[in-house]
């Protein structure tokens, strides 16, 4: 079975490691070395798998389904998690506990995200997504002698509960309702016929949950204390990968399960409310923030909103989804290089304050720019591929004709602005705290110039994310 | 049969409250278990006796007594603390969840018409028909449950375990 592979390695990898850890005792840092290498193989494995010329192959009667979304994502979330655990070799982490145990739950995580990239039943996904969020719980109470990871991970914990308690409530109703679990039984049994109001409670409660996971307003509250008390590491694999998993199961869901006309009347309307709602709350309540990590909290649920649009605007005209694949690329690799900047500088500079970071040119050229040059591209100013995100799901949006979420896209935008080139400024701008150089190793640096030359390649030549994006949609 | 749907239902729904509002922590939790006694009845009435049978082994027999274990190992849990936690704005969620349920819920409930399953002429035992879906359909999802629970386990002695020992570990 060639579809799982990925899967199956990653899960193998990480028993294997677990168990040579408990014997063997080596070095932290070559177990990490050791995931890499095998979360590489799992990229492989997943470029090299034919795919059916059908739209989705299904073994195991529809539970499981390996189309090119599922393999963009698949790619994704390794991708992902390769560079977490990059960062994560990087930062050093000294104060992490029990070093060797901890490359493991990537592994774990990573394989449930893959799992989740190709289910088709309501089932496989509540169990994976519940092996991530578990895998994701442990994570980020990792460093459990300080207080505020400890309050991040209780608080990751209570409210993750709530939204798993609220999306089996969903599932109940929908297969009380329909008979079955698989998305496409679900899609046929509700045919063209109106919605009942008991499914309609169903969907609503399913996009609750969903909404928790892409930390989409009114359900983002956990995202700032969770992305600041985790290590920064994690902070970066909650933000790229835990929301892009929300992403690919809203798709599958809205799109396969809840596919017909009445049921667009009913979770358009509520999905036009979060995006508007993420994007000016994310945004505007990023600016009073003064530490960076909770700052990219705000902003991640500011983008959330963006990518929400993506998804309505498939609804309207077929093949904009794609839209929200260029925004998530642009998204990784921006969000990913700020992170690695601020895991590696975190190590001298002490703490992750917008003003410790002053100055942070004349201390560390390669950081300053890189970190630079994410902010911008996050903040999607034209050289950048930021830009050609936010330049496809504001067209996407004018295209199907949402002009107010598109008005507000736009002004949520500009806000953002503001924030993201404060910091800019106060790097480049602001008189040092001390004058201290930051020390980063080659491969920091190499990684860095790898993350920030694509972000700015692919601005200046767009047609490279467009004919990767062809692939996708064909 | 709406006779026993009704008196179990009333006992879940009274030893549930109970469970959550009662300040001693063992009478809590014997509540639970009346709960979870309940829980297995309306299983049974649902014809799933499998369901039921693991309702009472697993969630009376070893959970229930497992917490019973923890509070009394645990020092300083008397159960009969003077505290409060304040709750601000209690009035307005019970507001709010008045609202939900007659707005939402309850039609939702009273005005879905459920599929009506087909009346059994010879009664399958339940566990067979479990089995055959959990191992070819579901297969993958209990798979995936395995692995769930030894990353929960993993991290539950990752998190539990104290700082000193681990450092004696390695240095050892």
């Amino acid at each position: 079975m060639p579809w799982i592979a990925p899967e199956i390695l990653l899960t193998a990898l990480a028993c294997v490691l677990l168990l040579v850890e408990a014997f063997a005792k080596p070095c932290p840092r070559l177990i990490g070395f050791v995931t890499l290498a095998g979360i590489f193989a799992a990229i492989g494995i997943t470029i090299a798998t034919p795919i059916a010329s059908e739209f989705y192959v299904a073994p195991w009667g529809g539970l499981y389904c390996l189309d090119r979304p599922a393999q963009f994502f698949k790619v994704f979330f390794l991708v992902t998690a390769a560079l977490v655990t990059w960062i994560s070799l990087a930062a050093d982490e000294e104060s992490l506990p029990n070093r060797g145990e901890f490359f493991v739950f990537p592994l774990l995580t990573a394989a449930g995200l893959c799992l989740l990239a190709s289910t088709m039943d309501f089932m496989v996904l509540f169990v994976a997504l519940e092996l991530v969020t578990i895998s994701f719980y442990i994570l980020v109470a990792y460093q459990r002698t300080n207080a505020i990871a400890l309050e991040a991970g209780v608080k990751y914990l209570i409210l993750g509960a709530l939204s798993s308690a609220f999306l089996v409530m969903g599932i109940a109703y929908t297969f009380g309702i329909t008979g079955s679990t698989q998305f496409v039984e679900i899609g046929r049994a509700i045919g063209h016929g109106p919605l009942p109001l008991g499914l309609k409670f169903g969907l609503l409660l399913i996009i609750f949950g969903l909404g928790f996971k892409v930390a989409a307003v009114p359900f983002h509250l956990w995202a700032p204390d969770v992305y600041q008390g985790a290590p920064t590491s994690i902070t970066a694999f909650l933000s790229v990968g835990s929301k892009a998993a929300g992403f690919i199961l809203l798709m599958r869901v809205l799109y396969t399960a809840f596919g017909s006309a009445a049921a667009f009347a009913t979770w358009i309307p509520m999905l036009s409310v979060l995006a508007a709602l993420s994007m000016l709350l994310g945004n505007l309540a990023a600016i009073p923030q003064r530490n960076l990590k909770r700052l990219l909290a705000y902003s991640s649920i500011g983008h959330s909103g963006f990518m929400l649009i993506g998804i309505i605007a498939q609804i309207r005209t077929p093949g904009l989804a794609i839209s929200v694949f260029i925004y998530l690329i642009t998204y990784l690799l921006a969000n990913l290089a700020a992170f690695l900047v601020i895991a590696v500088a975190s190590k001298t500079i002490r703490g992750e304050q917008i003003h410790q970071y002053a100055g942070l040119w004349q201390r560390s050229p390669v950081l300053a720019a890189s970190l630079a040059i994410a902010l911008v591209s996050l903040a999607g100013i034209p050289p950048t591929i930021g830009f050609i995100g936010k330049l496809s799901i504001f067209g996407a949006a004018w295209q199907s004709g949402l002009y107010p979420l598109f008005w507000i896209g736009v002004v949520s935008a500009v806000a953002g602005l503001y924030y993201y080139l404060g910091v800019v400024k106060a790097m480049f701008w602001s008189e040092p705290l001390d004058n201290t150089p930051i020390p980063a190793c080659l491969c920091t640096k190499a990684l860095l110039l790898v993350l920030s030359g694509l972000t700015l390649l692919l601005g200046f030549w767009p047609q490279g994310l467009q004919h990767l994006v062809r692939i996708v949609q064909s | 049969m709406i006779i026993a749907f009704s008196i179990l239902s009333v006992i879940a729904v009274i030893s549930a409250l109970l469970a959550v509002r009662l300040r001693n922590l063992v009478h809590a939790t014997l509540t639970l278990m009346a709960f979870f006694v309940a829980l297995a009845g309306l299983f049974i009435l649902l014809m799933a006796e499998f369901l039921a049978a693991v309702q009472i082994l697993v969630y009376v027999g070893a959970v229930g007594i497992l917490i019973l274990f923890a509070i009394m190992l645990t020092q300083q849990v008397t159960g009969n603390v003077k505290e409060h936690i304040e709750a601000h704005g209690a009035l307005w969620g019970l507001a709010g969840a008045t609202a939900v349920l007659l707005t939402l819920l309850l039609p939702a409930i009273l005005k879905t018409a459920l599929p009506l399953q087909p009346v059994v002429e010879t009664i399958d035992p339940s566990v067979r028909a479990l089995g055959l879906n959990l191992m070819s359909p579901y297969a993958i999802a209990l798979q995936v449950i395995a692995l769930l629970l030894t990353a929960a386990l993993l991290g539950a002695v990752v998190i539990a375990i104290s700082p000193e020992k681990s450092e004696e570990e390695k240095k050892s």
